[in-house]
């Protein structure tokens, strides 16, 4: 499933290093440096290797960063510690970035790795 | 109710200083902090001057970008959901906490509260309505209550404290702060809790000044040294600010239970609301007189016993007026020194009554009265002031703080010395 292609915007692909950078300010460096492989391959599974440290930007004070590798089955709120509130948040940044098309009640239904895998993959391919 | 309480931590972030000594120095040699301000870069607007904060930058939309000075220890991720003037409550509270020796098993055993006043962030909620809207009313961002509306402060910082306590927040527009220190005291008076935390906080950027334009209620002034002059017969309005204060009220017996040191005490306060203009004084200063009598009345003072009045004093014409003459009818003969620190920090709006309230704890704890600063000419109601003209080296022993808001509400509290 990771290894497949996902468009990348227009608007995405236009930006600068720079521009990417300034998108995601705050988060580990690991994360600017797979959305510019995400840009230039279009791979997914470039995209889904920023989710580690989305998710650890996102996660609320005090909450141990997520493992390196996110099995499917890992729980977001009860295993992650990543709440409806982080969840949405991290949902809407990545549509800002990257052009998600995503509405708030678009989350309700992700409570999985797989699920939010799932999720961003069906709108990456639709948008 | 029964019991002394007493004030056993402040902190300050404003445009005097985010110290306690900072602050100390400026209201002692009558340092303004008022700066040229840009309010909306590259547009030509009718306000050139501010209170402005240096060393923090929380005007971005995007709350990775904001900034502090290193002293505070803010985690990112806290400040993050917050309003703006979030991170300046938190460097506040860090302050005040620090002093009081407010350490996280005391924050939360349930006898200790939390009150706060702020007028939440136009500028936050004007975006994040902007970004919904845009989205065909579809994407609401699961930040845009907690970070804009007027509540945000104490949402944010209850929960981050761990309050378990009593926990509130206060709309009263210019006399928001006050009404928080207030309830606090009676909150503590009546035993309901132990120790109370008030914290002010108010943005400081377009959509929190310019409004106040419409009313012709800001100064149009460019000279710093001129622009706030409260009581003088060429003010024109009020200079904007924002910041925040935090103050910690504390039963006596707590206090000395743990054995941490009084600042001042709080004798009592007093509230009374004009009923006559939305955002008009009463031209007699009614509710502001009657206020001042009660603050006095639930304190056992006459206007004798006070030594010195924090005046609310924001530099416009129709409030130093109506204020002026509510001193002068309700101190009669008694010459009391009287100055608005509003000359130095700009009006700080839901701040403001908090701020001047910790500037009387430092007059109390320090022995020094605030001098009325940029006072040239007195106005024919003021002239019948006692308004100093330099910061006087001398130990007051009672103090008012007075403050009004638009509804015509009015606040005035009492503090005397700690100390011998």
């Amino acid at each position: 499933m990771l290894n497949e292609s996902v468009p990348v915007s227009a608007e995405f692909a236009t930006k600068s290093p720079a521009q990417v950078a300034e998108a995601l300010l705050g988060f580990e460096p690991s994360c600017v440096a797979a959305a510019l492989h995400y840009r230039e391959s279009g791979e997914f599974e470039d995209f889904w290797a920023m989710l580690p440290g989305i998710i650890a930007f996102h996660l609320p004070r005090g909450a141990a960063r997520p493992p390196a590798v996110l099995e499917d089955g890992m729980r977001l709120n009860e295993e992650l510690g990543l709440d409806s509130l982080a969840l949405t948040e991290m949902a809407f940044l990545l549509d800002e970035v990257f052009q998600l098309s995503i509405e708030t009640r678009d989350v309700v239904g992700v409570v999985t790795i797989g699920d939010l895998k799932a999720f961003l993959k069906r709108k990456l391919e639709t948008r | 109710m029964s019991g002394s309480v007493v004030v056993s931590g402040v902190g300050f972030v404003t445009s005097i200083g985010h110290s306690r000594v900072s602050v100390s120095e400026a209201l002692r040699s009558l340092r303004h902090g008022l700066a040229p301000w840009v309010a909306v870069p590259g547009v030509e607007v009718a306000v050139k001057l501010a209170g402005l904060l240096p060393g923090f930058e929380v005007g971005a939309a995007n709350p990775a970008a904001w900034s502090w000075p290193g002293e505070f220890q803010i985690d990112a991720s806290v400040a993050r959901p917050m309003p703006p003037q979030g991170v300046y409550a938190l460097a506040a509270l860090q302050q005040a906490l620090g002093e009081a020796q407010l350490v996280p098993e005391i924050l939360e055993d349930g006898a200790t509260g939390l009150y706060c006043a702020s007028a939440g962030s136009a500028r936050t909620l004007h975006q994040q309505m902007g970004k919904l809207e845009a989205s065909g009313w579809q994407r609401a961002h699961p930040h845009g209550v907690i970070s804009s509306v007027a509540g945000a402060l104490n949402f944010h910082l209850a929960a981050l404290l761990g309050i378990r306590g009593s926990s509130c927040g206060f709309v009263s527009a210019c006399s928001s702060g006050s009404h928080a220190l207030g309830f606090a005291l009676d909150e503590i008076r009546l035993g309901r809790q132990q120790r109370m935390i008030v914290v002010a906080a108010e943005d400081l950027n377009a959509e929190s000044a310019l409004p106040f334009a419409g009313m012709g209620a800001l100064s149009a002034a460019s000279d710093p040294a001129l622009a706030s002059r409260p009581f003088d017969r060429g003010r024109d309005g009020f200079v904007p600010t924002g910041g925040a204060v935090a103050v910690v009220l504390e039963s006596e017996s707590s206090a000395i239970g743990r054995g941490v040191r009084a600042l001042a005490r709080m004798l009592g306060w007093g509230q009374a609301c004009d009923g006559y203009h939305v955002a008009m004084p009463h031209p007699e200063g009614r509710g502001l007189g009657d206020a001042m009598r009660l603050a006095m009345g639930d304190a056992r003072l006459t206007p004798a016993d006070i030594g010195y009045v924090n005046a609310h004093g924001t530099s416009t014409p129709a409030g130093d007026r109506a204020e002026a003459r509510a001193l002068t009818e309700v101190f009669g003969g008694h010459r009391v020194p009287v100055s608005s620190t509003k000359a130095l920090t700009g009006h700080g709006l839901s701040l403001a009554g908090l701020m001047e309230a910790a500037f009387c704890v430092l007059a109390l704890d320090e022995g020094f009265i605030p001098g009325q600063a940029h006072l040239r000419e007195p106005d024919e109601d003021s002239a019948r002031l006692h308004l100093p003209r330099e910061t006087l080296r001398q130990q007051p022993r009672v103090v008012l703080n007075n403050s009004s808001g638009f509804g015509g509400s009015n606040v005035s509290h009492a503090f005397s010395c700690a100390h011998p």
